[in-house]
């Protein structure tokens, strides 16, 4: 076999998008090694017996082969990588969740909060008509008292609310989205290699 | 001829044990050796000889040595010290199996090596 018919097979490898260079020296020496057969032993031309030996050995889509390569010589990245990402992608799911379950508790809290300056407003407005100056101090200090330790629990939670939503945000977009767009990128690799 | 399906679990095993018999050899040559012991019953298809090789190869159970032939490179595959150390459990796993194949479908035992 001549240097140009060794070129011939590797550019016709090449052109059904293979890239592992040590995959392809095995298989054009598989090649070669078939189309020289032809051609001893019965006499064929290199086109004719390379042709032969495409039909004979590579599977209707050649590429696949470099597919399947990657695909036995990669699972346990691939493993770690998935894991990594559903792991993730479920923490940041998590966080959403508690994020929506404390923000609605929040939201409970400060309607009790409102309904308690009603009452104090109200008990307020009774003792002024009592004239009980006693009772509409106590009252009063008693619903600040109140209103005091509300304010801090809605601060607090809407801080625990507002972590929880960053900390959901950045485990989507540091495990889970990267992965989703690495996939649909190599998917369309593999598409347009295939074409 | 036995289908992909069948050949794809005892793929490494036969190559394995041919190393282990042969030395080296190359990917034609292997295929073309089983293709000849198994009276033609077994023929691997390239599609997935090169991946497992290539697999084994990462894994560190092979090695390959290039050599230059008629302007092409050919790479003899070998076992390498710890893909020695796997070529009787992978056969005697297969042996087993074979025999509980056997059980299963009622055919009396055959012995692979």
């Amino acid at each position: 076999m001549t240097g140009p018919h060794v070129n011939y097979i590797k550019a016709y490898l090449k052109s059904k998008g293979f890239t592992d260079l040590e995959l392809m020296d095995d298989l054009t020496d598989h090649l070669a090694t078939e189309i020289e057969f032809s051609m001893d032993s019965e006499k064929l031309d290199f086109e004719t017996s390379f042709e032969r030996a495409k039909q004979k050995l590579l599977p209707d889509s050649p590429y696949q082969l470099e597919r399947d390569l990657k695909i036995l010589t990669t699972p346990k990245h691939n493993i770690m990588i998935k894991k990594i990402a559903y792991i993730g992608g479920y923490l940041s799911a998590m966080c959403l969740m508690l994020a929506l379950l404390l923000g609605s508790l929040t939201y409970h809290e400060k309607i009790n909060s409102n309904l308690s300056r009603e009452l104090a407003q109200s008990q307020n407005e009774l003792s002024m008509i009592l004239e009980d100056e006693v009772d509409r101090t106590a009252n009063y200090i008693s619903y600040m008292k109140e209103m005091e330790m509300s304010q801090i629990a809605v601060i607090q939670n809407l801080a625990a609310v507002q972590a929880l939503i960053v900390a959901a945000i950045a485990l989507f977009s540091i495990t889970y989205l990267p992965y989703r767009f690495y996939n649909s990128y190599q998917r369309s690799q593999l598409e347009l290699n295939s074409l | 001829m036995y289908s992909r399906e069948l050949l794809k679990g005892i793929l490494k095993p036969i190559i394995l044990k041919l190393l282990a018999d042969n030395g080296k050899m190359y990917g034609y040559e292997i295929v073309q050796h089983v293709k000849a012991s198994s009276e033609g019953k077994i023929l691997i298809k390239e599609g997935s000889l090169y991946p497992s090789l290539h697999a084994l190869t990462k894994e560190g159970y092979l090695q390959t040595e290039s050599v230059n032939v008629g302007n092409r490179i050919r790479k003899y595959y070998s076992l390498t010290e710890k893909g020695k150390t796997v070529v009787s459990p992978a056969i005697q796993e297969v042996i087993d199996f074979q025999s509980t194949l056997a059980l299963l479908f009622g055919k009396s035992k055959t012995a692979l090596s």
